[in-house]
């Protein structure tokens, strides 16, 4: 829709273009490097300079005054990324209509949930905010580096990442709307027909605005915020990530994008993608799956923890995320069970968790792997990532040690309210026995039985 | 000085005339003069300004002029302010001050789809005026005038986009006498319209962004109407966005609720995307959003709400069994009541102009909240400048209000002591040369501020005027050697009696507070009465709701 931001340019004055955001130097010392693009190399130094990987080698001298880890009998991978998450944000779910395309998770960022330095502490440098799946078109999502103790909320973007939006399939929109509010969609057909609906109006919208912009058309087109998206998505300057389960929705949803020349798409959970495998490569689709989690409702019930495997092995560049605030300090034995069930290979297993799903998030030229040139965001462990021992003792971000186990004191808190009531560490810690992707969505359904 | 006795008593002589007529309508008495002169007081004209003893002429609700030994007009209204201070009215930069809170009538309307309800339901009415829902009899109006304003900013009640602000006078007889300017600003809040579209912030920060770009090319279209309207569709009108588009072409400021620093980030956000002016409101946490503060188009009112402070007894008294950890969070929380309370003064290092409000928070509480401020750095003058001069300019209005200078607004108040020594007490407050006498209620000092209770002691009947529904019971007040107690009893509910604490009586002024229950809440409601032989009037002021007022009369006396 560049024509239509070329109009409203003169009253959008320009957004800063990502405030200034620290970069450290540090040189990490004759670790085993798990580079994922290029084997592994023992004994190598690995040197970071302004949040950028600048030399990988051996016996890299120190540049004066640089910070240098001994990573001596430890393990250094690149920081690993989470293609699913709801961490860091104050909003999930606009869940009061089917398509919310206009609402993105990005504004309600929240720097000082606790929960970034708790990814920290389990190697993740990146995570994909994402929007709810109580709409079948959800809201736009952000990809964020894990900058914690930084203040500003901005400083958590990571600029120039792809633009994402979340789509979802199956119950959740179904129960939300269908059964919630007695809209479409009730059923799955429905879910269909909504995102056809959705589509029909932003290629109208669009073709509005090419009228009205090339003299076809002398009155502009009423705007409208949430075409406006839906247009975006159209031209893939917006990428799906699509809620799934079932194969036969995956397919559908894989025709609906044909129909509309929509060629990018990730699915995430895809718990039947063993049964599609094939399709889903065929069409370029991406695959976000969890390990070994299922049976939380009727549609996931058919289910295997070899999906994993499976996907990849048949060609799907395929992540294991973690939807949860818990699983997120984990991934590194999530990446594992492919051994288990799969026989993966270490990098097979490692790229999981670093260079597929930053592949996922339009960033794999930035981050996913230990290259010269790419981001400076590195985990360094105690015992291999994929070993049951493994402990993160370092996480670096952009150069700088965001979790050092060494320091690591029992109130890593930001933001304390001068009237809280002590202890406040007791937080209801949510179990894993849900996907998180309904947060916020109870109240409503709640209210519509009054 | 006898000349001036001698025409004070003239004034007493003529009011009493008025008096022996008959019928008297006590809601119409003609002032007797609209002239005022204030003799020897300490005039602080500005925030930094003190320029000693002077006097003051007041004339049609104007200062007329300020001077030393001025000679009184023979027919002006005296008042001996035997050396006291003089400041310029208050300013309250943001509240919902005479502004009643709806009941909600029973039913929700009925909604056909909660993802596009009609704007009433989803929280948007920009085009509502503050003015419209004013009511010049509300209780809080008063008790915001004791403290000591005399101007307000107002904005509706409501959820996202509520309406429109005014600027009001705190003295009339009608809402319409009390408006200074109208249509002064665009009131947006991050409040979602629960259950309905937009319900979560990120929903409503899209819809800003939608309704604003939507109102820029509407106007761009009517615009473009009005230059020729021959061969081209005629663009329809839209209430809601006719009332956006004074803030898109920079014409209205939009005032926002921001209490917490991530509230001003997200703000600042928006302004920056879509570039009108932006006051930042009743902001409780700044923290590191303080940087953008410097902007031209973005002003700032701090809530004088700020966090209670631990008990420090309590606490204490805890430490010696506590373990490290919960120490080390007690300091934390300690040096986080620290940071809240020393923002102001930040602001003021920093040369940031800021002004105070009200609209969370007591009046009452109104010094020593910024008493507390001065002793964590803030000067004096700042602390003045952010009730006087900075709102003045924030609103606008800074030609007619917010210095004692001749020919601005007659807003003064008198205090007997400098007004932010602990123990000053407010004596006068003029609204536009309407002069109000505060009555100082003593505060408690221990069994003393009882003296004098017997006349009130027994059973009185009640009636509170809540938001228009009327609450009637029975106030119980007994004696038992030294203790006085008090029960309320609604008379729909007498099986609930609700016991009041920190009892104080002064010269017929009974004061006491109880915690009621507040739909599952306990709300501690602050209740001021006035009592005469037969009758009682006052108020009961529930925080963050404002001021009802109260009314009874005896039913029995003691046996």
């Amino acid at each position: 829709m560049l024509n239509i931001k070329n109009i409203i340019l003169g009253l959008l004055a320009t957004t800063c273009l990502s405030a200034q955001v620290d970069m450290g130097d540090v040189l990490i010392k004759n670790g085993t490097l798990l580079t994922i693009s290029d084997g592994e190399k023992e004994k190598t130094d690995i040197l970071i300079k302004k949040g950028k990987i600048s030399k990988i080698g051996k016996s890299i001298k120190a540049p004066e005054g640089i910070k240098t880890i001994d990573a001596n009998g430890m393990y250094v991978m690149p920081g690993i990324i989470d293609a699913h998450s709801h961490i860091a944000i104050d909003a999930v779910n606009e869940a009061t209509n089917p398509v919310t395309a206009e609402v993105w998770v990005g504004d309600a960022l929240d720097p000082y949930d606790i929960n970034i330095y708790r990814a920290l502490a389990g190697g993740v440098t990146i995570s994909h905010a994402m929007h709810g799946s109580a709409n079948a078109i959800g809201g736009q999502c952000e990809t964020i580096k894990h900058r914690w103790g930084v203040l500003d909320p901005n400083d958590l973007r990571m600029e120039g990442a792809k633009k994402t939006i979340k789509f979802a399939l199956g119950e959740n929109p179904i129960r939300v709307h269908g059964e919630g509010g007695n809209i479409v969609p009730n059923t799955r057909m429905g879910v269909e027909q909504v995102f056809r609906n959705a589509f029909e109006q932003g290629k109208a919208y669009a073709a509005e605005w090419k009228a009205y912009n090339n003299g076809t058309t002398k009155i502009a087109p009423e705007y409208n915020i949430r075409k406006e998206a839906l247009a975006d998505i159209l031209s893939g300057e917006i990428m799906i990530h699509c809620h799934s389960y079932r194969a036969d929705e995956i397919l559908m949803l894989m025709n609906v994008l044909t129909d509309y020349g929509v060629d990018q798409i990730c699915f995430q959970h895809v718990n039947e993608g063993f049964k599609v495998a094939p399709e889903l490569a065929e069409f370029g689709a991406y695959a976000s799956v969890f390990s070994d989690w299922w049976a939380y409702k009727f549609e996931v019930y058919y289910s295997t923890a070899y999906n994993a495997t499976i996907l990849s092995k048949n060609g799907v560049t395929t992540s294991i995320n973690s939807d949860s605030r818990e699983l997120i300090r984990h991934l590194y034995h999530e990446a594992a069970k492919t051994q288990k069930y799969g026989g993966l290979s270490d990098t097979e297993a490692l790229s999981m968790i670093t260079i597929n799903p930053a592949k996922q998030l339009g960033i794999d030229k930035r981050v996913g792997s230990l290259e010269v040139n790419k981001e400076g965001d590195v985990v360094i462990f105690q015992n291999h990532p994929l070993s049951i021992y493994a402990i993160p003792q370092y996480t670096i971000v952009d150069g700088i040690v965001r979790f050092d186990i060494n320091e690591d004191p029992q109130d890593m808190r930001i933001d304390i309210d001068p009237e809280e009531k002590i202890p406040a560490f007791q937080e209801s810690e949510a179990g894993h026995n849900h996907d998180n992707c309904l947060q916020g969505v109870s109240e409503l359904l709640f209210e519509h039985k009054h | 000085m006898n000349l001036k006795c001698f025409a004070g008593s003239i004034g007493v002589c003529l009011l009493l005339a008025t008096h022996t007529s008959g019928q008297i309508d006590y809601n119409n008495i003609p002032e007797v003069t609209d002239k005022i002169f204030i003799n020897d007081v300490h005039v602080q004209k500005t925030p930094t300004l003190n320029i000693g003893l002077s006097d003051i002429l007041i004339e049609n609700g104007l200062i007329v002029q300020i001077g030393t030994n001025m000679t009184p007009p023979v027919d002006a209204k005296i008042i001996e302010a035997d050396s006291a201070y003089a400041y310029s009215g208050f300013i309250d930069a943001f509240s919902h001050l005479g502004i009643p809170k709806k009941e909600p009538n029973g039913k929700r309307p009925e909604v056909k789809f909660k993802g596009f309800p009609p704007n009433e339901v989803a929280g948007i009415t920009p085009e509502k005026l503050a003015s419209a829902d004013l009511s010049h009899s509300e209780g809080s109006i008063k008790s915001h005038r004791d403290a000591g304003f005399t101007i307000a900013h107002i904005v509706p009640r409501g959820k996202m986009l509520p309406g429109q602000g005014s600027i009001i006078s705190l003295h009339g007889s009608s809402a319409d006498e009390m408006i200074l300017k109208d249509q002064t600003s665009t009131f947006l809040q991050f409040s979602g319209a629960r259950g309905y579209y937009p319900s979560t912030v990120i929903g409503v920060m899209a819809k800003w962004r939608d309704l604003y770009r939507k109102a820029h090319f509407h106007n761009k279209n009517l615009e473009n109407y009005k230059l020729s309207a021959n061969g081209i569709q005629r663009p329809h009108e839209d209430k809601t966005l006719n009332a956006l588009i004074p803030v898109t072409n920079g014409s209205r400021p939009v005032f926002m609720t921001t209490k917490k620093v991530k509230d001003i980030f997200r703000a600042v956000e928006l302004q920056k995307e879509l570039g009108y002016d932006l006051v930042l409101c009743d902001v409780k946490q700044i923290g590191a959003a303080q940087k953008h503060l410097k902007s031209s188009k973005i002003d700032i009112l701090l809530s004088l709400d700020l966090p209670k402070e631990e008990d420090k007894k309590k606490s204490k008294k805890d430490s010696t069994e506590v373990d490290a950890l919960k120490k080390s969070m007690m300091e934390r929380k300690a040096k986080s009541y620290n940071e809240y309370l020393t923002q102001a003064a930040n602001l003021e290092k920093a040369n940031i102009a800021f002004a105070f409000t009200m609209m969370s928070g007591k009046s009452k509480d109104l010094k020593s909240n910024i008493i507390k401020l001065i002793e964590h750095g803030l000067s004096k003058s700042a602390g003045l400048a952010a009730l006087t001069t900075n709102p003045a300019k924030i609103l606008g209005i800074d030609d007619i209000a917010g210095t004692l200078e001749a020919g601005k607004l007659a807003n003064i108040i008198l205090s007997d002591k400098p007004y932010f020594e602990k123990e000053s007490k407010l004596k006068y407050v003029f609204v536009e040369g309407h002069m109000t006498e505060i009555k100082q209620k003593k505060k408690k000092e221990g069994k003393g501020s009882l003296k004098g209770i017997k006349a009130v002691l027994g059973i009185w009947s009640y009636s509170v005027d809540v938001f228009g529904e009327e609450q009637t019971g029975k106030m119980t007040i007994t004696q038992n050697g030294d203790d006085i107690q008090i029960e309320l009893t609604d008379d729909n509910t007498p099986n609930d009696t609700d016991n009041a604490t920190g009892i104080s009586y002064n010269d017929g002024t009974l004061s006491f507070n109880v915690t009621v229950d507040g739909g599952g809440q306990e709300t501690a409601v602050d209740i001021t009465l006035d009592f005469n032989a037969e009758d009682f009037s006052g108020t009961a002021t529930i925080e963050g709701m404002g001021a009802l007022n109260m009314e009874g009369s005896k039913i029995s006396s003691p046996e």
